[in-house]
């Protein structure tokens, strides 16, 4: 980025026939070949290829999360989901106990309506 | 003194050291431009030998350069395009602007290298002349944008694309790896709602595929070649079917879609294609960044961060905190 910096300040100085950064643009534009180059393959072989998910962290983060309250959107409207999602975050409740503690939805159309799986995607409303 | 020889040019003479094949414009730079320690890049080097080659035999072909003084350029290049004279090529990057002196620097070892293989002596000029004969039909005002675009296009095929495909095939891999872990979302660096870790990866996927594209485009406009031009774009001192002879001969040489720039004062006196091709690389280094981070806050951990993603132990990491 800062050979860019370079390399673009040197390709505004031409002058009539001639723009002379010439070894300036070429040397730092072949710099940031070589970087990106070999950061690439580095990045990939030491870091990318040996990557694995710790499953364990990604759900608990999941179930934690009060965002997860979005689904009810189209279920009880903006207002009380988001009243629901408050009441959790103040009293340190599950989403599940608020909603329940509200008395906005019952037990089993929590479980029907909150499913993380299939939040990941449009859905037709059925 | 037997490790030095006499040369001379237009100036006088000069002392310059006998186990090199550089002359005297050379020499002359290295005490007008005793600036840093960066020299002239080797792949800058290697396309100036490529062009020179491809001159020559041009100019044979054209009848304008005696095919046994072609041949022996011919065969000098080849060294200089194979990098075994790098070492003769001593010249700063901060040096005149143009880079007039490194395009001397081309003629002069190539020059005395053919005279060498001659049985000639180096620094006589005869058989091969540095500018009558190497630089023919040239000038560096049109060769060393010529030799920009060479090293540029060749770097950028044969070694940084290849490595930008293999990392995005990598993460490709993943990203279907990792399809169906479903996991939170972050906006803001807020909570928010889920997707699929592979939905994620899946996203810097296409970040590298965007700027592969990219960079192919800015690779289209490296393609386009100076030389021809000459001094000030107009073609001085060519024959008329020069460049495109010789922007064909690159092509042969080097195995790349070269071809002659259709405005020869466009390529000299600006560096578009140049500032493209780095506006693509730039691009490039954002997406990485980009995508590194997210490795880094995923990983980060393992006890006290996000600690979704583990990376590879590859080393110790600090010198002080054990572990």
């Amino acid at each position: 980025m800062g050979n860019n910096v370079a390399i673009t300040v040197g390709g505004s100085q031409g002058n009539f026939e001639l723009n002379v950064f010439k070894p300036m643009m070429i040397h730092n534009l072949l710099h940031s070949i070589r970087l990106l180059t070999d950061s690439c393959t580095t990045f990939r072989t030491k870091c990318v290829e040996g990557l694995e998910p710790v499953e364990e962290n990604i759900a608990a983060h999941l179930e934690n999360s009060l965002m997860l309250v979005t689904a009810l959107n189209n279920h009880i409207g903006y207002d009380k989901a988001a009243k629901i999602a408050k009441n959790a975050h103040e009293k340190g409740l599950t989403l599940r106990a608020s909603a329940l503690e509200l008395e906005y939805l019952t037990n089993e159309e929590f479980d029907a309506w909150v499913r993380p799986e299939e939040m990941t995607g449009p859905r037709s409303p059925n | 003194m037997a490790d030095v020889r006499i040369e001379a040019d237009t100036m006088g003479e000069l002392e310059v050291p006998a186990d090199k094949y550089y002359g005297c414009q050379t020499a002359r730079s290295l005490i007008n431009f005793d600036i840093g320690d960066d020299t002239m890049p080797i792949g800058v080097i290697r396309a100036f030998g490529v062009l020179k080659q491809a001159a020559a035999k041009t100019n044979v072909a054209l009848k304008q350069l005696d095919p046994k003084v072609g041949d022996l350029i011919i065969a000098a290049s080849q060294e200089v395009l194979d990098n075994c004279l790098d070492e003769h090529f001593p010249l700063r990057v901060w040096q005149t602007g143009s880079g007039t002196q490194s395009n001397m620097n081309a003629n002069e070892v190539i020059a005395n290298r053919a005279i060498e293989l001659a049985g000639g002596v180096m620094g006589s000029k005869s058989p091969v002349h540095p500018n009558d004969h190497v630089n023919r039909a040239q000038s560096s005002n049109d060769t060393f944008p010529t030799a920009m675009h060479i090293a540029a296009a060749e770097a950028i095929t044969h070694n940084l694309l290849p490595s930008v495909r293999e990392l995005r095939d990598a993460l490709s891999v993943k990203a279907d790896a990792w399809k169906d872990i479903v996991k939170i979302g972050r906006t803001h660096l807020m909570d928010a709602v889920p997707l699929t870790l592979g939905q994620e990866a899946s996203g810097w996927v296409a970040q590298l595929d965007a700027d592969l594209r990219r960079i192919d485009f800015a690779l289209d406009d490296l393609f386009e070649l100076a030389l021809g031009g000459t001094a000030v774009g107009t073609g001085l001192n060519t024959h008329p079917l020069f460049a495109q002879m010789v922007a064909d001969e690159i092509a042969n040489i080097t195995g790349l879609s070269f071809c002659s720039a259709e405005n020869k004062f466009a390529q000299l006196a600006a560096h578009d294609a140049v500032v493209a091709a780095s506006g693509a690389l730039n691009t490039l280094a954002v997406s990485l960044m980009k995508i590194a981070n997210d490795v880094r806050w995923l990983g980060s951990g393992p006890r006290c961060g996000f600690g979704e993603l583990a990376l590879p132990a590859n080393e110790p990491g600090s010198s002080i905190m054990p572990g």
